[in-house]
């Protein structure tokens, strides 16, 4: 396999305490080895010099694969116009789409970035044969799915029955089956709610037809996933999403990880896309920025872990969610396209295209909401930089977030286009703090791979991890990034060079040849008596309430393209 | 539109099996070149890009005026009809085709003059702002119109066009502004989602002529498949046309589509629909009892 020496980059490796050195790298046989391994006369010389080498890119939440993407692409053709690249054969196929782009486009473009492995996020198992279809279909990166568990009627049944053996067993089973890598709770009992009574719940309100609250749905989960041992443990989306005055929810639900019984060292909770559900005021006219609130409870809070849901003004976004009475509400604001759909026992989902004002007062808030809570955050370990894409942006507007949060100067310039009225009314304009590119390192790919438990082999350029490589045309030495941060969105934009796996596969931010990632998932081991109880009570549950046999729901090894399992020793007995 | 000083004719070489993208065959982009330069445009052959030259023999003034309005350009050859995007985004001067295009003539064009002598393919002048199209024979879909997935509205904001032929489905969906004639008839919905704007229909048309329009007017001089239900009449009058062009017979009023809460306004020819609008007379005559 293909030999590489990176010689004279600036590396910044936040895992192993690196910042900004010159250190020069050995690649060989796809792992990342010491210099002296590598015979230099076969090898792929690369000079770096003048250029910032990072691990390649982790995004812990953007929704990339599934049917709901998939039918945001329907409902969306105008999406599609004039995004259109024709193919390059033999190493590159056609991409299409902005938003909401084909399978290839998503792939390039992470590729593009510097990014080698993302998590789509929010996946129905029953629907999750479809979503590994489309993964199997994504280029260029490894990726995983997270599932669904938050209104799922199995669980809620062994939840009110207070099982949390059998729910742990359940879950564990159910990551297995349909080779999932961690557990989403989104919007908790509120899809029961929404089937039954047309509404969403807050925390502490009673599901109908069950004697639980969201409260109890997250609790019992979280220590499933601690049970199980989950590298990543409970990806939650708030309760009352989208509503003004959700900041007090999110702030309770952020409490909850002391009702959490450890068994780890790792944080308990992940609140994820915080930015939507950061909102202070009780009505959208005078809607106030949650933000500073949140960053202070984070950094009182060593338990739990942030990402942004970052907003790009200015450009087109289509919601995609598994909270349908939020999109619900929001169709009937913007009034122009809605699907909506129930999932069989698990979920219920809407999808509603949006566009994010630069002048709207809302929309303004909204874009401080995420740059405060990054800007003002102590540990940069526990947060992560997302726009919870498609919802609140394209993921090829990272480079835009990365300006934002490096350089005053950005916001400033581009504060000037939005809302003075809602800016007045943020404490953003006060904030001085600009990221340092170890930083953006750490938020977007050393913290990533420690939160989904992967720190071992990814995220870092110490010796035997997986040899994913970004090159970066920058050079902050002869580059004031605070000022010229036009040249930052450029270089992270357009890697110089992506190496994934240990072959070169972005040159001069063009892709110069297509591979195809892993899917990561996990196998917790379930002790032989409890499987054999929990799979007659799964037959028997299967047989009441699904529409589809248990042989049918079960997602086999050889329907992924190339899948890699991490066995998980759990506290099960 | 400044008068034509010059005149270039291109001539496809041959019979094309797949679709051309020819776009830059538009006095915008021939303006101020020279021949051999023309002669290089890029040309899209299905996927494969190459040069006007290789695909058609050029003969013209060996530089080409700067205003584009002084250009007109004739296109002929065997068969014209895989001639895709003709007159995108022109803004100026004269197309002349003898015989049929393909699909998005005209589209997003700005001025100046196109004319078919054949028939056109479907999205004729979509999403059009001004200049004038005219077509000798029938139309395919969406002539005038915007694309799918778009907000109402996002059709032909301006400017006219005229086929002599026949129409396919959805003409002016969406349409803003501006003025679309059909000599033939139409098939169904025309005028869908437009908000202003007229069409003028001179024969029959299908079915849901207006749906969900919320302003502009429709013409249907002959038969329709039907009425929406969501329309209330308004009256009857003795003729009907849009842009000095007037049909001289009993023509009754539509307001619609209430389901949009729209203003748009829809004139059915009375005596060839006699059948179907007769429950509407008396509607019309209580209302003018009263
Ligand atoms: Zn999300």
């Amino acid at each position: 396999m293909t030999q590489i020496i990176i010689r004279n980059g600036l590396v910044y490796d936040p895992l192993n305490g690196v910042n900004g050195e010159e250190i020069d790298i050995g690649v060989k046989d796809g792992r990342i080895v010491d210099p002296s391994e590598i015979n230099v006369a076969e090898a792929i010389n690369i000079d770096a010099k003048g250029k910032v080498v990072m691990p390649g890119g982790i995004d812990i939440h953007s929704h990339i694969a599934g049917p709901k993407v998939n039918v945001g692409r329907l409902i969306r053709p105008e999406d599609h116009y004039l995004t259109n690249i024709p193919h390059r054969l033999p190493y590159k196929r056609a991409e299409t789409g902005l938003t909401v782009p084909n399978t290839f486009k998503i792939g390039y473009e992470y590729a593009r970035m510097g990014y080698t492995l993302v998590a789509e996020p929010a996946s129905p198992p029953i629907k999750t044969r479809h979503t590994h279809e489309e993964l199997n279909a994504i280029p260029m990166i490894d990726k995983m799915t997270f599932i669904l568990v938050d209104s799922n009627w199995i669980a809620l049944d062994l939840i009110q029955g207070g099982e949390k053996e059998v729910l742990a067993a359940y879950l564990g089973w159910l990551l297995y089956a349909t080779k999932g890598y961690a557990l989403k709770i989104v919007d908790p009992g509120s899809d029961v709610a929404w089937m039954m009574k047309g509404k969403g719940i807050d925390l502490d309100e009673q599901i109908p037809g069950y004697n639980l609250t969201p409260r109890d749905i997250i609790k019992a989960t979280g220590e499933a996933a601690q049970v199980l041992n989950l590298p990543h443990k409970v990806h939650v989306h708030c309760n009352r999403l989208g509503y003004p005055g959700n900041y007090a929810t999110t702030l309770k639900t952020m409490g909850l990880t002391k009702d959490i019984t450890k068994l780890s060292e790792k944080p308990v909770l992940h609140i994820t896309h915080v930015q939507f559900t950061g909102y202070k005021g009780d009505s959208w006219t005078n809607l106030e920025s949650g933000g500073e609130d949140i960053a202070k409870e984070l950094n009182a809070n060593p338990n739990v872990t942030l990402d942004l849901g970052q907003v790009i003004p200015g450009r087109p976004a289509t919601t995609m969610t598994a909270d349908a009475p939020f999109e619900y509400v929001l169709y009937h604001l913007t009034r122009w396209k809605w699907s909506t759909s129930d999932v069989e026992v698990e979920s219920a989902s809407g999808i509603v295209p949006y566009r994010y004002r630069k002048k709207n007062y809302v929309n303004t808030i909204q874009w401080t909401i995420g740059l405060e809570v990054a800007l003002l955050s102590r540990d940069m370990w526990r947060i992560y930089l997302t726009t919870d894409h498609p919802n609140g942006g394209p993921f090829i507007d990272y480079p835009k977030v990365i300006a934002w949060l490096m350089s005053k100067k950005a916001r400033e310039d581009f504060m000037r286009e939005l809302s003075q009225r809602a800016l007045r009314k943020t404490s953003l304009p006060a904030i001085d703090r600009e990221l340092s590119l170890y930083d953006i390192a750490v938020i977007t790919r050393a913290a990533s791979a420690k939160l989904l438990g992967l720190e071992k082999t990814r995220g870092h350029l110490g010796l035997g991890a997986e040899a994913d490589i970004a090159i970066y045309d920058i050079d902050p030495r002869r580059v004031d990034l605070s000022k010229q941060y036009d040249k930052v969105i450029r270089a992270f934009r357009r890697a110089y060079m992506t190496i994934k796996s240990g072959e070169i596969v972005v040159r001069n931010g063009e892709i110069v040849r297509t591979t195809y990632g892993r899917t990561i998932y996990v196998k917790p081991e379930l002790p032989i008596d409890l499987l054999k109880d929990l799979e007659k009570m799964i037959s028997a549950k299967f047989k009441q309430y699904y529409s589809i046999s248990l042989n049918n729901f079960i997602i086999g090894e050889h329907e992924l393209k190339k899948g890699v399992e991490v066995a998980l020793k759990t506290h099960l007995r | 539109m400044a008068g034509v000083k010059t005149t270039y004719v291109v001539k496809l070489k041959s019979k094309p099996t797949v679709p051309i993208d020819s776009r830059n065959i538009s006095p915008d982009k021939f303006a101020g070149r020279s021949l051999s330069d023309i002669k290089l445009l890029k040309v899209l052959e299905g996927g494969r890009e190459t040069v006007l030259e290789e695909l058609f023999d050029l003969e013209g003034p060996t530089t080409a005026v700067r205003e584009p309005g002084e250009i007109e350009i004739v296109i002929t050859g065997p068969e014209t009809s895989k001639l895709k995007y003709l007159g995108y985004k022109m803004s100026n001067g004269k197309l002349v085709v003898k015989g049929d295009v393909g699909h998005l003539a005209g589209y997003k064009m700005s001025g100046g003059s196109i004319v078919i002598e054949g028939g056109a393919g479907s999205y004729l002048g979509a999403k059009m702002k001004g200049g004038t199209i005219e077509v000798f024979r029938d139309v395919g879909d969406f002539a005038g119109g915007k694309l799918q997935g778009e907000k109402p509205g996002k059709g032909m904001s301006g400017g006219t066009i005229v086929v002599h032929g026949n129409a396919g489905s959805q003409i002016g969906v969406g349409m803003s502004k501006g003025t679309i004639i059909v000599e033939g008839s139409a098939k169904v919905l025309v005028g869908a989602f437009m908000t202003g704007g007229s069409i003028l229909v001179q024969r029959s048309c299908g079915g849901f002529a207006g749906a969900r329009m919320t302003g502009g007017k429709i013409v249907i001089g002959g038969a329709v498949e039907s009425v929406l239900p969501s329309f209330y009449v308004d009256s009857m009058v003795p003729s009907a046309g849009v842009k000095g062009r007037t049909i001289n017979k009993q023509f009754m009023v539509f307001i619609g589509d209430v389901l949009v809460d729209g203003k748009g306004m829809l004139y059915v020819a009375y005596e060839d629909n006699k059948l179907l609008l007769e429950q509407y007379r008396e509607l019309v005559e209580v209302a003018l009892i009263e």
